[in-house]
């Protein structure tokens, strides 16, 4: 089975419309929830379906796209509206195709406001809706320096959530309006970011050892960058020796595989670890273009895999599935939630 | 010969002593700064230790220039800017002068959101000509992580970028300090240089209007070339049928030269491979926090040399070309002798 742990959907475009319309809205006004129908539901997914399946993708992890929440919108309530009105779209998108689709929680973050706002949609995600991750934007002030980075105590009572829930986190940047990066840079640098913040914070994983947390596009920049890395870390340990190996820091982390070259995702596996890389594609998105010099999608990310001469068959079956279902553990039992619900 | 692109020297502690004691304070004690004299010797017994470490890993000759962290970009007195960074290209033209068989001079600009790139222009020339500089540092990001300066491929740089092709000079893009950002130290580097880079690479109005234009992305291009399949795909999506002066994004990556700052040797390989050999350039920022002895090899991180020696595939016309050859044809004034 391939399992792709790095997907999104956009669903039907008038309730991006909806969403913008009620970002507009005066305060005070009781948004309306759209009626999507099921047949409008299938019809936005059909192509996603036929285009990942033609790749050989069985299963897709799927989470909001990141434009999705208005995290810089100071209004706590629009945000949270959108939030659950995407999860909803998540939940019966899955119900539609439960082969093909498992949903992970978008969560509604706003700027300046505690993760503690999170808390409730994400039991609700995964008690109620049978979701088994989240994603985690870690720059909701989308580019601002408004936002504790990942390593500080602001961020633990989300953690202690996921812990206590077993659900892991896909690092993932959002919306950047005020960002120096263009969008090209923006994810990369700021998962990438976080990834730091986690890494030079070895007190987050000493208190949440339990804690999952995936660092989306292929680890940003984490991986081509880990000399540097290694090199702050053992500048530290010279002062003090007590600080945990660099390894040992890293070792918490995960990897997904969205990158669109042969060669950095062999880079990637080689300087993470088999063990630590989950397939990612982020199909459909930028990269499902044909690349003229290979004549596949940029985005056919299972065919680099394949072409990795070193990598064994039990290793490629690591990436492909089972690193997910190790890590995903709520993966197994997703249906009997809803099971349970209809009965 | 090893001639390392990427170093930085950082003379006597007391020049940035005495440099803090007009930065911190306002008023009339601001307008006292004179020149700071250094004496021979004291300057020697400065970079005692960067002479050793450079001996250890078998460089033999480095192009050097103030560290990222000297010039007070913070500062919003623009005298004040501009006469540190004088007093820190006049540090490193004395160390060149002390050592003419292992270092080369590289300038600093004054640069900080209070003064333009034009402002730069006379200490690029005097650098140059009175000097004997071969090339510069520039900060792309002289806000420190605020929003003050505009992208690289901005008309904004275009008189420095001028002033470059007329000395026919090369410049290293490299971040200085980084006090609104928020990236810690470890990435910020990285990731201003691969901004400048993405915007350079995304503005070919530039290397039309400069064709002669030589830019060097420090670091190894930050992350450019771990994320060379999204900036491909992400150019060939980007296409407007009216646009003509597009191009590929492998032709706008080489329109760029990148130095091998990099403390892995599979990083340098994938830099290597995606890049091309002609375009990387022998860098290893030593001295500096890569010196830390890894205990996997026993060798310094910033060891590059060595790890550039393992690549199997590279031949030995490939490795002389990083060493040395390429450096020699981005500074034809190194070359010249004018420096020496």
């Amino acid at each position: 089975m391939i399992i792709d742990a790095h997907a999104h959907i956009t669903g039907p475009a008038r309730l991006w419309e909806h969403f913008r319309e009620v970002a507009g809205m005066a305060p005070g006004i009781r948004p309306t929830p759209l009626d999507l129908s099921d047949e409008e539901i299938r019809a936005s997914l059909e192509d996603q379906i036929h285009d990942v399946t033609a790749l050989g993708t069985d299963m897709q992890f799927v989470v909001g796209r990141p434009w999705a929440i208005p995290t810089a919108l100071r209004r706590e309530s629009i945000v949270m509206y959108i939030t659950e009105q995407v999860n909803d779209l998540f939940a019966r998108c899955v119900q539609l195709f439960p082969d093909r689709f498992v949903a992970m929680a978008t969560l509604p973050q706003v700027v300046g406001v505690s993760p503690q706002n999170c808390l409730a949609e994400l039991e609700r995600c995964v008690n109620e809706l049978g979701f088994i991750g989240c994603k985690i934007n870690c720059d909701p002030g989308e580019g601002t320096g408004d936002t504790p980075h990942l390593g500080e105590a602001w961020w633990y009572p989300l953690y202690d959530k996921m812990v206590e829930l077993d659900v892991p986190g896909l690092l993932h940047g959002g919306h950047y309006n005020y960002g120096r990066e263009p969008e090209l840079g923006y994810y990369p640098a700021e998962v990438t970011i976080g990834a730091w913040a986690l890494l030079r914070s070895p007190r987050v994983f000493q208190e949440f050892p339990d804690l999952k947390i995936i660092v989306g596009h292929g680890g940003g920049y984490v991986p081509y960058q880990l000399g540097r890395a290694r090199g702050f870390r053992l500048n530290e340990q010279a002062r003090d020796p007590a600080v945990e190996s660099f390894e040992t820091s890293l070792s918490h982390l995960y990897f997904d595989t969205v990158l669109y070259n042969a060669e950095s995702v062999e880079l990637l596996i080689k300087a993470i670890g088999v063990e630590n890389v989950l397939f990612g594609s982020d199909k459909p998105a930028n990269g499902d273009t044909i690349d003229p010099l290979t004549g596949h999608a940029f985005n056919d990310i299972k065919w680099y895999i394949d072409q990795i001469p070193w990598l064994s068959e039990a290793d490629r079956h690591k990436i492909f599935e089972t690193n997910a279902r190790r890590l995903f553990s709520r993966f197994e039992t997703r249906g009997r939630v809803r099971e349970s619900d209809d009965s | 010969m090893i001639i390392d692109t990427h170093a930085h020297i950082t003379g006597p502690s007391e020049l940035y002593e005495y440099f803090r004691g007009f930065t911190n304070v306002s008023g009339p004690a601001a307008r006292a700064l004179h020149h700071f004299a250094i004496s021979d010797d004291y300057l020697e017994s400065s970079i005692e230790g960067h002479l050793k470490e450079i001996d250890e890993v078998g460089t033999d000759l480095q192009l050097i220039v103030a560290r990222p962290w000297a010039i007070p970009t913070a500062e919003r007195r623009r005298p004040l800017v501009t006469a540190i960074t004088e007093q820190l290209n006049d540090m490193i033209s004395q160390c060149v002068r002390l050592h003419p068989d292992r270092f080369i001079g590289l300038g600093s600009l004054p640069q900080s959101p209070s003064l333009s790139p034009k402002d730069a222009l006379e200490e690029m020339d005097r650098c140059v000509n009175e000097l004997g500089f071969v090339g510069f540092k520039i900060n792309p990001d002289p806000g420190e992580g605020g929003w003050e300066a505009p992208g690289m491929g901005n008309d904004y740089w275009y008189p420095i970028y001028e002033k470059l092709v007329e000395l026919d000079v090369p410049a290293l893009i490299h971040g200085g300090p980084f006090r609104f950002s928020r990236e810690p130290e470890l990435g910020y580097f990285c990731q201003e240089e691969s901004v400048a880079g993405w915007s350079l690479m995304a503005t070919p109005e530039v290397w039309r209007d400069f064709p002669r234009l030589k830019l060097i992305i420090g670091h190894g291009g930050g992350y450019i070339p771990y994320q060379y399949g999204r900036a491909r795909a992400f150019r060939i999506n980007g296409r407007r049928s009216d646009d003509t002066l597009w191009e590929p994004f492998e032709e706008s990556l080489r329109r760029l030269y990148y130095d091998t700052v990099l403390f892995d040797q599979d990083a340098l390989e994938l830099m290597l491979k995606i890049c091309g050999v002609d375009r990387c350039l022998f860098g290893s920022d030593r001295p500096a926090n890569g010196s830390i002895v890894d205990p996997r090899t026993g060798r310094a991180l910033n060891d590059v040399k060595s790890l550039i020696e393992a690549i199997p595939w590279l031949d030995d016309q490939d490795r002389r070309a990083i060493f040395e050859g390429n450096a020699r044809l981005l500074y034809p004034r190194l070359n010249s002798g004018a420096s020496r």
